[in-house]
C-alpha cells in the first residue's frame, strides 16, 4: 500500500505538472529570490511564551514527543527543548498547560473514521499576549459586528466625557444661572409646573428646578434639586426614600463619608430654606444646584464607569494570563509561532472560527486535522475552490471522494520529506523533517471525474506526503498530516521555508486562515450556544425551579411594604395569652377563684331550688341531674365557694369568711387541684345546661 | 438673652465638662441638658450602678446650680419634702421652714420608693414651680428643676408612679450599660484615683450659672418653628391616642414638651429654627412614660418604645421633597 500510488499515472502527473508550473509561475513570490525565514523564526521562538524553547521541564505530550528525534541539530534555536525531550513524554490532560488547548491534535484515530468532534467548553481567547502586526488570531467578526462594537465603545467613552466635563464645569460653578438652566420648551415656562404625581426622574427633576430657578421660585426649585438628589441616591441604592424619613435620617443612611459630608451640606442648606427664617433666594438655589449636581452626576458617572470598566476588562487582553497564550498556540503542536512567522513575510493571518460553510472571498484556508467538516461542508469547500479559492488540507479525515485520496493508517517511519523532483518550487533544501507519521494513499474504486489535476509535492521515501491539485480556478494541497504546520516544525530545517514559498506561491491577496477543532462550533443565536454547551439540562431545571420559585412568592411588582398590622385578634388568642400570664404569675388559684365564682352564678340560674338559699339545695339538684352523690357535687361546691372567697378583695369579704380564712390553711397549692376543681365545674355546667362554650380551649389550653 | 451661637457654645461646654466625668453617656447628658433648658424635669429610669446620682451631681457642679438631694423611702412625709410650719415658741408664731424642694437642682433618688401621697409632694413644685403650705403659695427659686431617678427591676416596697406625676416629667431616659471599651476606661479612671463620691476633686469647673441658665432659656423663644414642625408635633401625638395598642395617649403637654426640647436642641446645634431631626430624636424620651397600653399589649411584651417607634414610622414628615 505504501507506494507512489499517485505516481503511477504519467498523464495525470504531466498535466498538473504544467498546471501548477503555469500557477507558480503567476506567483511573484516564487520567481522573486527565496527570502530565508531562518532569523524570523528564531525572532519568534526567542520569545519567553513560547515555554517549551525556554523551560528545561516543560512537560512534552507524546505527540510533542515525537518531535525530539528530528529536531536534535536545532538545539541553538530552542536551547532548552532538548532537555525537555530527556524527559517522558506526559499525557495529554496532565500538567499545567493542559486545561484547554485547542490547538493540540486530537488523539490518533483509525484512517477512514470520522474525525471526533471537539468537546463543546467555551471557547478561549484566541489573541495572543502581543500580536506582531498582521497577525490576528482573534474570533473573526463580522463588518457590521466590528462595527457595532466600536461603536459602543466610542458611545460609552463620549457619554463618560460628556458627563464628566458637566460634572467638573457645574461643580466649578463657573456656569452663570440663565446658561445652567435647560432652555424649557416655552410652553413649559409659561405655565407653573404643575404638582401631580410624585417625579421620580432625576432628569426630569434637575429639569423642574433649572426652569424654576429661572422663573424665581427658588423655593421650589430647591425641592427640586432636593428631590432629584434623594431620588439618584435611592436608586444607587444608597438610601430608602420614605415618607417617615426626615433628612438626617438619609444622612445617616449613608456609607460612602465623602458622599454622606456633601449630602450634609446640601440638607442644612435645604433645611435653611425650609424651616428657618431665610427666604429662598437665587444665592440658596445656586449653593443647593452646585452641591447636588456633582453628587447626581458622580453617582451616574461611577455607574457608568464600573459598567464600562468591566465591559473593557472582560473585552481586552488586559489581564489575561500569560498562559492563556499558550492556551491558543504556544505549545509545540501550536500554531502561533508560524503565524507569526508568515506575518513577518506579509501574510495576514486569522484563527478562523466561522463556520467552513459560509467561506467566500479570495484567499487561503489551511484546515488542521481537528477540523470538523461534514459532506456538506467539504461540498462547499471544493465549489468555493472551483471559484478560485486556495485550499490547503492538513492530515483532515476522512478527506472527500473527490479529490480520489485517502489517509494511510500505517505511521512510516521515515522523517525526511523530500520535495518532489517535478514540483518548480525553489527552495534552499531539498529535505523536509517531521516526525514519523501517515501518507497519502490513492482511494481505491473511486471514479475519477476529471475534476482535479494532482501531482506529488513532497514524498515521504517513496510514498506521498503531500499533494498539489488544481480545481476550477482554485487550488488544493493536501497534506497526510498537519504536523508542518505547527510550532515544532518551524524548528526543522527547511520546513519554514517550505510553508512560506508554499503559500507565496498562491495567487492573489495574502490572506491565510486557519481552522482547528473549534471552528465553525460557535453558535449563530444564545440558545444555540446553550445547547452546544450541554446547558440545557440546567438551565431548563433552573427554569422550572424559578417558576416553583415564582409561584409559591409570587413576584413583587413595586416596593416592598411592611404587611398591613393585624387590628383585630381572635378571641382565642386574649384567652391563650391571658392563660399564658396567669399561668407566668403562679396565679392558678385567682383563676380558679374568678372561675368558680361564675360557675356557681350559672348553676344558681340554672337549677331550680324550690326557693331555698344555700349550697345544699343547688348540690341536691345538681346530684339529681349528673347522677352523683349529693356529698360529692357538695365537696365541690365548698371548694369553689371557698375558692371564690379566697379570690375576692379584702374589702368584699365578709368578717365571717375572712375570719375563717385567717384560722384555715390553703385548701389547695397545686395547679393540678385547682384544674381539675375547674373541670368538675364544667361538668356541672354542662350537665345543667348548654355545654359552655370555652370548654374545647380550655381543655386546649389550661390556664396553668 | 444670648445669640443663638452663644447658646451653643455654652451648651457645648457644659456638655463637655460633664464628659469628663460621664464616660460613654453623651446621649443621656444630652437629653437631660435639653430638657433642663427646656424648662422640664427629667425622669432617669436604670438599674443601680449605672450612674444616674452621679449624672445628677456632676450636673449641678457644672451648672453652678444649688444642689439638694431626696432619698425617698417609704415612710417619707410631704412635709419632708416641701417644708412645714413649725412653732416658735419665742416667738410665739408658726414659722415656715424650707423643705430640700427649695433649691434650684433636686435630684429625687429613688422617687417611686415613696408611697402616693409624697410623690404627690412634688406636684405643685414641678408643675407651678411653688409650694403651697397652710394657704401660703411660696415660689421656688430660678432656675428649678427635678432630676428624679427609679429602678425599673425592683417591685418589692415601690409605687409606681401615678399617671399625673409622670405627666409633669418633661423626658423619661433610659440609662443603659456602658459599652466593653467605656467600661475599661471607667476601670482605668478609677484605678487612677477618681472617686465619685468626692467629684471636686476631680477639678470639675463651673462653666455656667444660674443666671446663664435663665438666659439660655429665653434664648429658645427665639428658635423658629415653621408651620410643618406644628403640624409633625401635632400627628406623632395625635397618633399616640390612636395607636391600637395604646389606652391613653398622650396629653397636650406632651405635645408642648416636644415642642420645647426640639427648640432646644435646635439651639444646641446652632440652629435658629427646629427641624424634623430634632422632633423626632426625643419623641421617644417625651412619649414613652406618656402612654398606657393595652393589658394585652403589655402581655405580648409590647413596649411603649415599640409603640413610638410605629408611631414615629408612619408620621409623615413634613416638606419631604421626594414623597
Amino acid at each position: 500500500m505504501v507506494n507512489r500510488a499517485l505516481s503511477s499515472s504519467p498523464g495525470r502527473h504531466a498535466v498538473s505538472a504544467a498546471l501548477v508550473l503555469a500557477a507558480l509561475a503567476c506567483s511573484s513570490g516564487l520567481l522573486a529570490a527565496p527570502s530565508d525565514p531562518g532569523p524570523a523564526v528564531r525572532a519568534v521562538l526567542s520569545d519567553e511564551r513560547y515555554r517549551f524553547c525556554h523551560e528545561a521541564d516543560y512537560p512534552l505530550s507524546a505527540d510533542e514527543h515525537a518531535w525530539c528525534p528530528v529536531l536534535t541539530e536545532s538545539s541553538d534555536v530552542c536551547p532548552s527543548l532538548a532537555r525537555a525531550c530527556a524527559a517522558p513524554p506526559v499525557a495529554a490532560s496532565a500538567g499545567p498547560r493542559t486545561p484547554h488547548r485547542p490547538d493540540e491534535k486530537p488523539p490518533e484515530t483509525k484512517p477512514e473514521e470520522p474525525t471526533a468532534p471537539p468537546p463543546q467548553q467555551p471557547q478561549g481567547d484566541a489573541r495572543p499576549h502581543s500580536e506582531p502586526d498582521g497577525v490576528s488570531v482573534a474570533p473573526s467578526l463580522s463588518l457590521a459586528s466590528q462595527v457595532l462594537f466600536i461603536g459602543v465603545i466610542v458611545a460609552f467613552l463620549f457619554v463618560v466625557g460628556r458627563a464628566l466635563a458637566r460634572s467638573f464645569f457645574r461643580g466649578a460653578g463657573s456656569e452663570p444661572l440663565p446658561d445652567d438652566a435647560a432652555p424649557a420648551p416655552a410652553a413649559e415656562a409659561a405655565a407653573p409646573i404643575a404638582r401631580g404625581p410624585v417625579e421620580t426622574d432625576v432628569d426630569r427633576l434637575l429639569a423642574r428646578a433649572r426652569a424654576a430657578g429661572a422663573r424665581g421660585e427658588y423655593a421650589r426649585a430647591i425641592d427640586d434639586a432636593y428631590a432629584a438628589l434623594l431620588r439618584r441616591l435611592d436608586a444607587d441604592g444608597a438610601i430608602d426614600i420614605h415618607p417617615s424619613r426626615t433628612n438626617g435620617d438619609y444622612v445617616r443612611q449613608l456609607r460612602d463619608r465623602a458622599v454622606r459630608g456633601a449630602m450634609r451640606e446640601v440638607v442644612r442648606e435645604v433645611e435653611q430654606v425650609q424651616f428657618g427664617a431665610t427666604a429662598p433666594s437665587e444665592r440658596a438655589f445656586r449653593a443647593v444646584l452646585d452641591r447636588v449636581v456633582p453628587l447626581v452626576s458622580r453617582a451616574l458617572v461611577l455607574a457608568l464607569f464600573c459598567l464600562g470598566a468591566s465591559a473593557v476588562v472582560s473585552c481586552s487582553p488586559l489581564g489575561v494570563e500569560s498562559t492563556r497564550t499558550e492556551a491558543v498556540g504556544a505549545s509545540p503542536s501550536g500554531s502561533q509561532a508560524l503565524f507569526e512567522v508568515l506575518a513577518k513575510h506579509g501574510f495576514r493571518v486569522e484563527r478562523r472560527t466561522a463556520p467552513l460553510y459560509t467561506l467566500t472571498g479570495a484567499k487561503t484556508v489551511v484546515l488542521r486535522a481537528a477540523t470538523p467538516i461534514d459532506a456538506t461542508t467539504w461540498a462547499h469547500l471544493l465549489a468555493w475552490v472551483d471559484t478560485g479559492g486556495r485550499l490547503v488540507i492538513a492530515g483532515v479525515r476522512p478527506l472527500p471522494p473527490q479529490l480520489h485520496l485517502a489517509i494511510g493508517a500505517t505511521t512510516l517511519p521515515g522523517t525526511v520529506l523530500t520535495i518532489d523532483e517535478e514540483t518548480s518550487l525553489v527552495h534552499d533544501n531539498a529535505e523536509l523533517h517531521v516526525p514519523p507519521g501517515p501518507v497519502l494513499l490513492d482511494a481505491e474504486g473511486s471514479a475519477d471525474d476529471g475534476s482535479s489535476a494532482s501531482r506529488p509535492l513532497l514524498l515521504r521515501g517513496d510514498a506521498t506526503y503531500a499533494v498539489s491539485l488544481t480545481r476550477g480556478a482554485g487550488r488544493l494541497v493536501v497534506f497526510a498530516d498537519d504536523r508542518l504546520f505547527t510550532n515544532a516544525a518551524l524548528l526543522a530545517p527547511g520546513n519554514a521555508g517550505f510553508v512560506v514559498q508554499l503559500l507565496q506561491s498562491f495567487p492573489g491577496p495574502r490572506e491565510i486562515e486557519l481552522t482547528d477543532g473549534w471552528t465553525g462550533v460557535g453558535a449563530s443565536t444564545p440558545f444555540a450556544a446553550v445547547e452546544h454547551a450541554n446547558l440545557l439540562p440546567m438551565i431548563a431545571q433552573l427554569f422550572a425551579l424559578l417558576s416553583l420559585l415564582y409561584l409559591w412568592k409570587g413576584t413583587p411588582f413595586a416596593r416592598l411594604r411592611d404587611p398591613p398590622a393585624e387590628t383585630r385578634r381572635a378571641f382565642a388568642d386574649h384567652a391563650r395569652a391571658l392563660g399564658l400570664a396567669y399561668g407566668r404569675a403562679r396565679a392558678s388559684k385567682h383563676v380558679l377563684g374568678l372561675y368558680a365564682s361564675w360557675a356557681l352564678d350559672r348553676l344558681r340560674e340554672r337549677v331550680q331550688r324550690g326557693g331555698r338559699q344555700g349550697l345544699l339545695p343547688l348540690a341536691e339538684a345538681i346530684a339529681a341531674r349528673t347522677g352523683r352523690s349529693e356529698a360529692d357535687v357538695m365537696r365541690v361546691l365548698v371548694e369553689a365557694s371557698g375558692a371564690r372567697e379566697d379570690a375576692a378583695p379584702l374589702s368584699t369579704r365578709s368578717p365571717r369568711s375572712t375570719r375563717f380564712d385567717a384560722e384555715k390553711k390553703p385548701i389547695r397549692d397545686e395547679h393540678a387541684a385547682d384544674l381539675a376543681l375547674m373541670h368538675e365545674l364544667e361538668g356541672f355546667l354542662g350537665a345543667t345546661g348548654r355545654r359552655h362554650p370555652a370548654r374545647r380551649s380550655s381543655k386546649e389550653n389550661p390556664p396553668a | 438673652m444670648m445669640s443663638i451661637p452663644d447658646y451653643r457654645d455654652r451648651f457645648e461646654s457644659i456638655q463637655k465638662e460633664a464628659a469628663r466625668v460621664l464616660l460613654g453617656q453623651d446621649d443621656l447628658v444630652l437629653h437631660t441638658l435639653v430638657a433642663v433648658l427646656a424648662g422640664g424635669h427629667v425622669l432617669i429610669e436604670g438599674v443601680p450602678g449605672l450612674g444616674k446620682t452621679l449624672l445628677v451631681r456632676t450636673l449641678s457642679h457644672v451648672l453652678g446650680a444649688t444642689f439638694k438631694r431626696i432619698q425617698f423611702t417609704p415612710d417619707l412625709m410631704p412635709s419632708d419634702v416641701t417644708g412645714g410650719n413649725v412653732f416658735n415658741q419665742k416667738e410665739d408664731r408658726f414659722v415656715f421652714h424650707e423643705g430640700p424642694l427649695f433649691t434650684q437642682l433636686l435630684l429625687a433618688d429613688e422617687i417611686n420608693r415613696a408611697p402616693a401621697k409624697t410623690q404627690s409632694s412634688l406636684l405643685e413644685a414641678m408643675q407651678d414651680l411653688a409650694v403651697s403650705s397652710d394657704g401660703v403659695t411660696r415660689a421656688l427659686p430660678d432656675p428649678f428643676f427635678v432630676l428624679a431617678t427609679q429602678n425599673p427591676i425592683e417591685s418589692q416596697g415601690t409605687y409606681p408612679l401615678p399617671e399625673a406625676q409622670l405627666d409633669r416629667f418633661l423626658l423619661k431616659l433610659n440609662v443603659v450599660h456602658p459599652t466593653a471599651e467605656v467600661e475599661k476606661q471607667i476601670l482605668r479612671n478609677h484605678a487612677q484615683g477618681f472617686n465619685a463620691a468626692r467629684l471636686e476633686d476631680c477639678g470639675l469647673t463651673r462653666v455656667a450659672t444660674a443666671e446663664d441658665l435663665r438666659a439660655m432659656r429665653r434664648t429658645l423663644t427665639t428658635v423658629r418653628v415653621d408651620e410643618g414642625i406644628i403640624d409633625y408635633i401635632t400627628d406623632i401625638v395625635g397618633r399616640s391616642r390612636a395607636h391600637r395598642s395604646v389606652y391613653l395617649g398622650a396629653s397636650p403637654r406632651a405635645s408642648i414638651g416636644l415642642l420645647s426640647v426640639a427648640r432646644a436642641l435646635a439651639a444646641s446645634e446652632g440652629r435658629e429654627f427646629v427641624i424634623p431631626d430634632d422632633v423626632k430624636a426625643l419623641a421617644p424620651a417625651v412619649l414613652r412614660h406618656r402612654l398606657i397600653l393595652h393589658p394585652d399589649a403589655e402581655i405580648e411584651g409590647i413596649s411603649a418604645d415599640d409603640c413610638v417607634a410605629d408611631i414615629l414610622r408612619e408620621a409623615k414628615v413634613p416638606k419631604t421633597a421626594a414623597s
